[in-house]
C-alpha cells in the first residue's frame, strides 16, 4: 500500500498522476515559513468558501514556524487550523478516498504525512415528505440521500447513547459509505455481525443504492426478508424492536432486518389512531393482499372451471358479457392485467407533464372503449382494475404481487379453483421456509404465538398493553440461536 | 448447524391434517357396512388399539430419544437392521401412493374434471416434493396454516348442512351385529400412518408429546364422529351408495350467494393431502439417511420417494388388480400393525440385547 512521501514533489507526482485528466482536481501550492506545501481538493466536493476562511487565510496569517516539515504540520495541527473534523493520515489510498468524499489534504515537505480536513460543501436536498410512504398523521419529514443527515434524523429521536452508528463501507469502485444501526442491549448481537459478515461478503463494484445490498443480505425466496423505509420515524420504531437499520449514503431509503412478513401491513398511521381503527384497518390490508393475489386467478377458474359456485343471476350477467367478446375469459383478463401493467410503468415513467395523458388515455380510452367495442367484457375490466387498487393498499407488497396474481391466473385457467388452491399450498410453503436472519418470515404467526399474534398481527393492541413488554424481534418463535 | 424440531403441538397438528385428509375418502363400501354411524364407535375402539400398538414406540423413543427407529435398527442389528428403515420407506411408498390413488379415483368417478386427474396427482405431488425438500420445519408450519383453512372449511361445511340433519335418517347401532364395526377398526388402523410417522419423526419433536398423541387421538375422534353423524343424519341411506360420501355432503351445501362448495372442499382436502404426502416423503428422507448412517437426510431420497409414490399411485388409480391389491384393507391393515408394533418392538428387544452385551455409556451416540 502506497504511503505518503517525505517529498512533497512525489505526493503531487502520485495525485497528479492518480487524477490525471481529471479537470476537477484542484491543487494550490503555498510556502510555509521557506517550506514548499500543497493543498488538495476535488472541485464540486468541497467548499471553497470554507478552505478559504478556514485553511488558506490562517496558514498565510500564521507566524513563523520552526523545524522540519514534520514540526511544522504539528505546529499547524496544534496552533494554526482548529477544524473539527482533522486528522492526520500517511497512506495514500486513504487520501484518494478522502479526497473523493469532500476532504481537503495538505502536504507539507518533509513530512510523511498529511493533514486531512473535513470541508464538504456539495449540495444536497433538505428532508422532504416521503413519496412513497405517505402518512395520515406521522412526521412530514423523510431521509434524504447524505446518510450522515439520517443519522442525526434518527438521533434526533433517539437520545440515548446505547443507539449506535458503526461505519461501513461497500463497493470495490464506489467505496459507498454506511451506517450500521441499532439499539445496543436491544438488538441481537448474532444479528449485528450477521449484517456485517454479509455486507463484508458484499462483491460489488459499485453500489449505487441500498436496493443493490438487498439481494446481498437477504437468501431469496418469493417475499423480502430486507424491509425498506423512508420514514425516520419508522426507522425507530424498528430499531426499538431491536432490528438493525442499514444506512447506505446517497439512497433516501434505509435497510431494515429482520424483517418480517406481517411488517408489510403494518404502518405507523395503524399505531397512531385508536386501536379498533387500527385493528380494522389492518384487516382491510389483509383482505386487499387476498384479493389482489388471488382475484383474477379465482374468478378466470370459477367461470371457466366451477360456474355451480356462482349464483344464477350473476352467472347470467358474466355470461351475457363474455358472450359479446372474442376472447376466452382468461385471455381478455391476462390481456387486461398486461395493459394495467404497461400503463402502471408509462405513468411511473413518463415525464410529468405527461402523466395525465397516460391516465386519460389509459382509464378512458383503453378501458371504455374496448368494453364498448366488445373486445374486452366489462366483468374481466372490474375484476383487474380491483386487483389493481387492492394491490395500493399494501404497496410494500407490490413486487410478488405482481407476479403471483400472473401465477395464480395461470394455475387457475388450468386447474380451476383447485390450481389456485395448490399454489396457495406453495406460496404457504414458500413463506414458512423463509427466514430473515434467523427470524421465520411468517412469525408469529406460524410458528404461532398467540400473545404476540393478538398483539400486533390479527389486533392492534392498545398502547398501554404495547408498552407494557418490549417485543423484540429476536424473540419471535421459531428464531434461531439468536435473543436465546 | 440449524436445529430441526418442531414442536408437539405442530406434529400432532400435521398428524390431524393427514387423518382428516385419509377421512375424507371414507365410504360405506370400505367400512363394510350400510350404518356408518357404527364407525364412530369404530374409530374410538381404533385409537384405544393405537395406544395399544404405539406402546413400543414410545418404549424405544423413551430409550433412545435422540435417534429414529430406523437408526436405531442399523445401530443394534448392524447391516441387518438396514432392512428395518428400507421397510419404512416401501411402507410410507404404498400408503401415500395409495392415499393419492383414491384422490385421483375421486377426481375420475366423481368430479370429471376438464384436465387429467394423472396432471393433479403429479402437481400435488410436485408440491409435496419441494416441501420436504424445504425441511420438516417448513412443512409443520405449512401444517399448521392448512390446518386452519380445514377446520374454517369444514365448521363451513359442518355449520350448513347442519339445518338438513334430521334424527330419522339415524339407525340404531349393532342393528347387524358387531362385522361393521369390527371392519371399521381394521380400516381406521389400516388407512392410518401416524405410528410410523412417530417412529421416524419423534426425535426431531420437542415439547409434551404423549400429552400430544392423546389429544390428537381426541381430536380426530371428535372430528370423525361430527363427520360421520352429519353424514348419516343428513344423507340418510343415501350416503351408502355414495363413493364419496364426505364430497355428496359438501355438494349440498347452499350458502346465499354460492351454490356449491365442494370444489372449494375439494381444495381443501388437496392441500390436506399434500401435507400428508410432505411429511411423508421426508420421512422417505430420514429412512434413507438411516440406511447411509448419514447425519443430513438425503435430498435424492426425498426425489426417488415421491417418484415412486407417483408410480403407485397412478398403477392403482389406473390398473384394476392393483387396486384390489394395494387397497386392500386387510393388507394394509397388516403392513400398518408391522410399522406401527411389530418392527418397532423388534427394534426396542434388539435395543436391550444390544445394551445387555454393551453397558449404556459405551454406546456411541454420534
Amino acid at each position: 500500500m502506497e504511503k505518503v512521501s517525505a517529498r512533497l514533489q512525489d505526493n503531487k507526482e502520485y495525485l497528479q498522476a492518480e487524477f490525471q485528466n481529471s479537470m476537477d482536481f484542484m491543487m494550490r501550492e503555498l510556502e510555509l515559513s521557506g517550506t514548499g506545501a500543497a493543498l488538495f481538493a476535488l472541485d464540486g466536493l468541497v467548499s471553497k468558501q470554507t478552505i478559504t476562511l478556514s485553511i488558506l487565510n490562517p496558514l498565510m496569517g500564521a507566524p513563523i514556524m520552526p523545524g522540519d516539515g514534520e514540526m511544522k504540520l504539528k505546529f499547524i495541527e496544534q496552533n494554526v487550523l482548529g477544524s473539527v473534523e482533522q486528522k492526520r493520515e500517511e497512506q495514500m489510498e486513504q487520501i484518494l478516498l478522502l479526497l473523493m468524499s469532500g476532504f481537503a489534504v495538505l502536504c507539507i515537505d518533509g513530512c510523511a504525512e498529511a493533514l486531512v480536513f473535513g470541508v464538504q460543501g456539495f449540495d444536497s436536498r433538505g428532508p422532504e415528505e416521503p413519496q412513497n410512504e405517505v402518512m395520515q398523521r406521522g412526521a412530514k419529514d423523510g431521509f434524504t440521500e447524505s446518510y450522515q443527515s439520517n443519522m442525526a434524523m434518527i438521533r434526533r429521536r433517539m437520545k440515548t447513547t446505547s443507539l449506535k452508528f458503526e461505519k461501513a463501507q461497500v463497493g470495490g469502485q464506489s467505496h459507498t459509505p454506511l451506517a450500521i444501526c441499532y439499539l445496543e442491549g436491544v438488538a441481537s448481537p448474532t444479528v449485528i455481525e450477521k449484517v456485517k459478515k454479509r455486507l463484508e461478503a458484499c462483491d460489488l463494484q459499485t453500489a449505487l443504492g441500498a436496493g443493490y445490498l438487498v439481494s446481498f443480505l437477504e437468501k431469496g425466496g418469493i417475499f423480502t426478508g430486507v424491509g425498506m423505509s423512508e420514514r425516520p420515524d419508522v426507522v425507530c420504531g424498528k430499531i426499538e424492536e431491536g432490528r438493525v437499520a442499514i444506512l447506505v449514503e446517497g439512497t433516501p431509503s434505509v435497510l431494515l432486518v429482520p424483517f418480517l412478513f406481517v411488517e408489510n401491513f403494518q404502518t405507523l398511521d395503524d399505531y397512531l389512531t385508536r386501536p379498533f381503527y387500527g385493528t380494522f384497518i389492518r384487516w382491510l390490508k389483509y383482505l386487499a393482499f387476498f384479493l389482489s393475489a388471488f382475484l383474477p386467478g379465482l374468478y378466470v377458474a370459477i367461470t371457466t372451471h366451477h360456474p355451480e359456485l356462482l349464483p344464477e343471476s350473476l352467472l347470467l350477467k358474466i355470461a351475457e358479457a363474455e358472450a359479446q367478446t372474442p376472447f376466452p375469459v382468461m385471455a381478455e383478463t391476462l390481456l387486461l392485467y398486461f395493459l394495467y401493467e404497461v400503463l402502471r410503468e408509462a405513468g411511473l415513467r413518463a415525464p410529468r407533464s405527461l402523466s395525465a395523458t397516460v391516465s386519460i388515455v389509459g382509464g378512458l380510452v383503453v378501458g371504455d372503449t374496448a368494453v364498448s367495442a366488445g373486445l374486452v367484457s366489462a366483468p374481466s375490466l372490474l375484476v383487474v382494475a380491483l386487483t389493481a387498487i387492492a394491490g395500493y393498499a399494501v404497496p410494500r407488497l407490490y413486487e410478488p404481487l405482481a407476479l403471483l396474481r400472473l401465477a395464480f391466473l395461470l394455475a387457475g385457467n388450468f386447474m380451476g379453483v383447485w390450481g389456485v388452491m395448490l399454489g396457495l399450498v406453495l406460496l404457504l410453503l414458500n413463506l414458512c421456509g423463509s427466514e430473515s436472519f434467523g427470524v421465520p418470515l411468517l412469525s408469529p404467526v406460524a410458528p404461532y404465538n398467540g400473545n404476540l399474534v393478538f398483539r400486533d398481527v390479527f389486533a392492534r393492541a392498545g398502547w398501554q398493553k404495547l408498552s407494557r413488554r418490549d417485543a423484540k424481534v429476536q424473540d419471535m418463535p421459531g428464531s434461531r440461536e439468536i435473543g436465546q | 448447524m440449524a436445529k430441526r424440531k418442531i414442536s408437539a403441538a405442530q406434529f400432532f397438528i400435521s398428524m390431524f391434517v393427514s387423518r382428516v385428509v385419509v377421512t375424507i375418502a371414507l365410504n360405506g363400501q370400505y367400512t363394510g357396512g350400510e350404518n356408518m354411524l357404527e364407525s364412530i364407535v369404530s374409530y374410538v375402539l381404533a385409537m384405544g388399539l393405537g395406544f395399544l400398538i404405539s406402546l413400543p414406540i414410545w418404549g424405544l423413543h423413551r430409550r433412545r430419544p435422540e435417534w429414529d427407529l430406523g437408526r436405531a435398527a442399523v445401530e443394534d442389528m448392524g447391516f441387518i437392521g438396514k432392512l428395518v428403515p428400507l421397510l419404512y420407506f416401501l411402507y410410507f411408498v404404498v400408503v401415500n401412493g395409495t392415499s393419492l390413488a383414491l384422490f385421483q379415483l375421486f377426481l375420475m368417478d366423481t368430479v370429471n374434471p376438464a384436465f387429467s386427474s394423472a396432471l393433479v396427482a403429479v402437481v400435488l405431488v410436485g408440491a409435496a416434493l419441494y416441501g420436504a425438500l424445504r425441511g420438516i420445519e417448513t412443512i409443520a408450519r405449512c401444517a399448521t396454516c392448512v390446518f386452519v383453512l380445514l377446520l374454517l372449511g369444514c365448521g363451513l361445511v359442518f355449520g350448513i348442512v347442519a339445518w338438513r340433519f334430521s334424527p330419522e335418517n339415524l339407525e340404531p347401532l349393532f342393528y347387524n351385529g358387531l362385522t361393521q364395526t369390527y371392519e371399521g377398526v381394521l380400516l381406521f388402523i389400516a388407512r392410518t400412518s401416524i405410528f410410523a410417522d412417530m417412529a421416524m419423526l419423534l426425535p426431531m419433536v420437542k415439547g409434551r408429546k404423549g400429552l400430544g398423541f392423546a389429544s390428537w387421538a381426541g381430536g380426530t375422534a371428535v372430528f370423525v364422529g361430527a363427520l360421520l353423524f352429519l353424514v348419516v343424519g343428513c344423507l340418510g341411506r343415501y350416503a351408502y351408495t355414495q363413493n364419496f360420501p364426505v364430497y355428496a355432503l359438501a355438494s349440498i351445501t347452499q350458502v346465499r350467494s354460492m351454490q356449491r362448495l365442494d370444489a372449494v372442499f375439494t381444495g381443501v382436502w388437496m392441500m390436506g393431502l399434500v401435507i400428508k404426502l410432505a411429511f411423508d416423503i421426508y420421512c422417505c428422507r430420514v429412512c434413507l439417511s438411516a440406511i447411509k448412517k448419514t447425519p443430513e437426510e438425503s435430498r435424492g431420497g426425498a426425489w426417488v420417494s415421491a417418484l415412486l409414490m407417483l408410480a403407485v399411485a397412478l398403477c392403482t388409480a389406473l390398473v384394476p388388480w392393483t387396486r384390489d391389491i394395494l387397497l386392500d384393507t386387510r393388507l394394509l391393515f397388516l403392513c400398518t400393525v408391522a410399522a406401527g408394533f411389530l418392527l418397532p418392538l423388534l427394534v426396542l428387544v434388539a435395543d436391550l440385547f444390544h445394551r445387555k452385551k454393551k453397558p449404556l455409556r459405551e454406546v456411541n451416540h454420534d
